[in-house]
């Protein structure tokens, strides 16, 4: 099995950081360390075991680490499932990675435009009761 | 050609026939002009209002028309209010808006956008001040230019959510004599920031302001009430943050960080074309220093003068 990045995402790198904004789901991320890697050999398709292997060999808990992060591209649905050809991207240096989630904007992007916003227009939401 | 881009190209020229050229005015977006064209006087005069008039001559024209729209007939292209959205080859972009029944559509090979709305009485209030937004967005597609959701006031870019502070501290630095060219959208390219709407909108409680209308739970001004309206080359940006402090301080931040006050924002209000305004949004953060503004009970006001006197 391997992976690629959704199209659908727009990606920005910054001096080591790299910032994810998956429109559809008003998610947005900030990628560092060992991340901003996976990210990057997400270019074009990949195997899966070539993504574990992109560091070299890793201690129990880095490997652990690098699988949180990919286990989180698939379920954000910041990749998408390829069935290839697939390339090996040259081996890096590890760095602890780190993914920020931000979803303060993900309630606004899943509300109906029509019925969920005020007169001022989206992002402006109607107030409503509490259900009783 | 899909069934579905023909049928938006079928739309676009139904709906622009149907307008006879009985009212024409230019205005400005960014460093570009574009031309409003109607028939339906009300129409017209709502969706015109707020937009700045411009005497050079015209890069597009939006046709705007008032009467029975066709429903949504195009496949669904994804969840939720995307589902109104439709791309087609060619760059033809077209959303519908099925409640208050409105089309917005933009072909950037005849340069033509369309505004089709079944009854005025049916467009929401926001409409009148920030009118024809997607249209303008898409139209600057192929250009370097792009609204931002963000405030400007003395070649400082404000970017944030909505909340965070931009509306205020442009009203108060507007009042103190700062120009401003914008409190929620402006159009950004080139190092610079252009005024798009005559619109400020303030929240109830949070500066005493005289004049404006009624706008939900907040009270909307003519930008050009406040002070000098101008295109600003962009020196900074700054992400507002409310504090309680009596004075307003900046502190560097990364660029990514400004990006991420920025760009998602401007993307989830303005559908369709994101790719190219977030690319365009990450050239701007990079071209300039960028800060935090914890900002007091001054909102901003010294601060952002200093900064503005560094960059004169």
């Amino acid at each position: 099995m391997g992976w690629v990045a959704n199209p659908a995402v727009t990606a920005d790198k910054f001096e080591g950081e790299i910032v994810l904004i998956h429109v559809q789901s008003g998610l947005y991320f900030s990628l560092r360390g060992a991340a901003v890697s996976l990210w990057e050999a997400l270019a074009t398709p990949v195997e899966q075991s070539a993504l574990l292997a992109l560091f070299g060999t890793l201690s129990e808990n880095a490997l652990k680490r690098v699988e949180e992060v990919l286990a989180l591209f698939e379920a954000k649905g910041l990749v998408l499932e390829s069935s290839g050809p697939f390339s090996v991207p040259a081996g890096v240096s590890f760095e602890l990675p780190v993914v920020e989630s931000y979803d303060d904007l993900a309630d606004l992007i899943t509300l109906d435009p029509i019925h969920d916003v005020s007169a001022e227009g989206w992002p402006n939401v109607v107030e409503r009761s509490a259900p009783t | 050609m899909s069934s579905n881009d023909q049928l938006l190209r079928e739309l676009l020229d139904e709906g622009c026939s149907h307008v006879r050229a009985s009212r024409v005015a230019d205005y400005g977006v960014g460093p570009d002009n574009f031309t409003v064209v109607a028939s339906d006087s009300r129409a017209f005069e709502f969706l015109t209002e707020r937009l700045f008039p411009a005497s050079a001559a015209s890069g597009f024209v939006v046709y705007l028309c008032v009467g029975t729209v066709p429903e949504w007939a195009l496949e669904h292209s994804g969840p939720s209010h995307l589902e109104r959205l439709h791309t087609a080859e060619e760059g033809l972009i077209g959303q519908y808006d099925g409640d208050h029944k409105h089309w917005s559509i933009w072909d950037p090979v005849t340069r033509r956008g369309l505004f089709w709305v079944e009854s005025m009485d049916l467009l929401p209030e926001w409409h009148r001040a920030a009118p024809l937004r997607s249209i303008l967005q898409w139209a600057l597609t192929d250009t370097p230019y792009t609204l931002a959701h963000a405030g400007g006031v003395g070649g400082t870019l404000l970017v944030g959510k909505g909340g965070s502070g931009k509306s205020t501290t442009v009203f108060a630095c507007a009042r103190a004599g700062m120009p401003t060219c914008g409190d929620d959208l402006v159009v950004v390219g080139n190092g610079n920031a252009y005024p798009l709407y005559d619109s400020a909108k303030l929240r109830f409680g949070s500066l005493e302001v005289a004049g404006g209308v009624d706008f939900g739970d907040k009270r909307l001004y003519r930008l050009s009430d406040l002070g000098t309206v101008a295109a600003m080359p962009i020196h900074s940006i700054a992400v507002p943050m409310v504090g309680s402090e009596s004075t307003s301080t900046l502190s560097p931040c990364r660029a990514s960080e400004a990006l991420r006050a920025l760009a998602p924002s401007t993307v989830f209000l303005l559908r369709g074309r994101e790719r190219a305004c977030v690319e365009k949004l990450a050239v701007l953060v990079r071209s300039v220093p960028t800060y935090r503004l914890h900002l007091g009970a001054d909102h901003g006001v010294s601060v952002l003068k200093e900064l503005a006197c560094r960059y004169p």
